[in-house]
């Protein structure tokens, strides 16, 4: 009967460390509001990409800001360090074929120093990013 | 006294107990082998792709264009809410890059059943309007445009899971053209012209500054949206609300709902997006920007992409975004080309 058990203990010892690995540098669930003007942000993106100015290095962290709150999708974490955070805003009332709405502001850029661990992190954009900014390139219609 | 030769129950249960280990251990192997072919036939058509890509090269001079539309200047930003959509077929393109390589794949009977000088048109929200007589064509299967891997791509499906890829950075990196058609005031819209596939593109070899085996030439993806329809009933019955697309969509380029279909900038990382196109109730937002701004498959851990050189390499989900963002610009100046 020890035979048997010692067989069993070693079959199922073997297929341990078969589950899934991630390969790369260790990604950490960031979480946390989004404000704009002090009022929740109802729909939109949020991207922390690691800083290359500031030296960082790595993929970056992902997720959707849903009423106002965001967090990184499953292994979609950030790495630490100095990020990029770049937050994408709508107001939620779908227009046209577009759900989310319209851009509450363009592209909202800030930087942020991440530590190497689960992290809860809140973010404002402030009222002076409303304004797009121009598009750039010529006026002339187009010629068909 | 006779003797009653058998098992006892406690022998039985630990036989079967040995073979439940041993299958439990065998089954997941299975399973991994079963993906292991699937992610090679994917692989393959991948090759084919880029194969007949360079055919094109080969007998045209140049790859072929992203798209071709009649659009040549940058759309006007002011008017962008002007425009309705699903107007205008007319104002639409010509046909898309995977149509024009058709010939180049074995597949001369397809490509010479289109009108190629009509418009092709993008998304289902376009047949109401569609006069072409490519509308009638467009939205049929193609399965050399389908990997295995994805639960989306049914024999049924007319989607796609190559995008071509248009360029690569973070979104303010779009040139100022780009932005133009992007037309930020009603949606942030993608669109790269720093890559070898955009409207009108004619990229040839020479003009990859960065070398051909360090350049994205087509990629997968998993994001096309075309919703949970076959071929058939998304022409029959078009879903109402939110466009489906198919392997043969041409770029839309036209005031406020511009869309770059078909192509895809690595922007966000691979598989950075929860947007699953098969979820009809899932179409935030991300069905306008996901597909042209991120990479992703169904193969555990990254995608594969082509090369402009025409081979085949998988690249990991957790590539350094600055590394990765510049693999999709043909002229990034590169300091780190190791590995892509």
């Amino acid at each position: 009967m020890t035979s048997w058990a010692i067989l069993l203990t070693s079959l199922l010892s073997s297929s341990f460390g078969c589950s899934s690995r991630q390969d790369g540098p260790p990604r950490f669930a960031v979480s946390g509001q989004v404000t704009f003007d002090g009022k929740p942000v109802p729909a939109g993106r949020i991207v922390f990409e690691p800083d290359a100015a500031a030296g960082n290095g790595g993929p970056g962290g992902y997720g959707n800001i849903v009423a106002g709150r965001f967090a990184t999708f499953a292994r979609m974490g950030a790495v630490g360090g100095p990020q990029v955070v770049r937050i994408t805003g709508f107001d939620g009332i779908p227009v046209g074929e577009f759900v989310e709405g319209k851009p509450l502001f363009p592209e909202y850029t800030t930087t942020v120093e991440l530590p190497a661990k689960a992290a809860t992190i809140d973010f404002e954009v402030p009222r002076t990013a409303e304004k797009p900014k121009k598009t750039a390139g010529p006026t002339t219609p187009p010629k068909r | 006294m006779r003797i009653r030769r058998g098992f006892t129950l406690v022998e039985l249960l630990v036989v079967i107990a040995i073979i439940g280990v041993l299958v439990g251990l065998l089954l997941p192997a299975v399973q991994s082998a079963r993906e292991s072919s699937r992610r090679s036939a994917c692989s393959n058509k991948l090759r084919q792709i880029a194969l007949a890509m360079h055919s094109h090269h080969d007998a045209r001079g140049a790859f072929p264009a992203g798209g071709i539309t009649k659009v040549t200047d940058p759309l006007v930003s002011g008017s962008c809410l002007a425009n309705t959509p699903g107007g205008g077929v007319t104002k639409d393109g010509g046909p898309p890059w995977s149509v024009l390589i058709l010939p180049f794949m074995g597949d001369q009977p397809r490509y010479d059943a289109y009108s190629i000088n009509a418009p092709f048109i993008p998304t289902t929200w376009e047949l109401t309007t569609g006069t072409s007589p490519n509308v009638a064509k467009q939205f049929k299967p193609n399965a050399n445009f389908q990997c295995p891997s994805d639960k989306n791509s049914r024999a049924d499906a007319c989607n796609s899971n190559y995008a071509a890829c248009q360029g690569g950075g973070p979104y303010s990196a779009q040139s100022a053209s780009a932005l133009g058609y992007a037309c930020m005031s009603i949606a942030p819209r993608v669109f790269f012209d720093n890559g070898i596939f955009f409207n009108n593109s004619k990229i040839r070899v020479k003009d990859i500054l960065d070398g051909t085996s360090h350049v994205a030439l087509i990629g997968e993806t998993k994001y096309m949206p075309h919703q949970d329809y076959s071929a058939a009933t998304v022409l029959a019955s078009p879903p109402t609300g939110f466009p489906s697309q198919s392997w043969d969509s041409s770029l839309r380029v036209y005031t406020g709902y511009s869309v770059a279909v078909g192509l895809c900038a690595t922007m966000n990382g691979i598989n950075s997006s929860q947007f699953d196109p098969a979820v009809s109730n899932n179409f935030s937002g991300e069905y306008l920007t996901t597909p042209q701004s991120t990479f992703g498959s169904n193969h555990t851990g990254g995608a594969q992409f082509a090369t402009a050189d025409g081979a085949t390499t998988f690249v990991s989900e957790s590539i350094s975004l600055s590394l990765y963002r510049n693999f999709g610009a043909r002229a990034s100046a590169k300091t780190d080309k190791g590995g892509l």
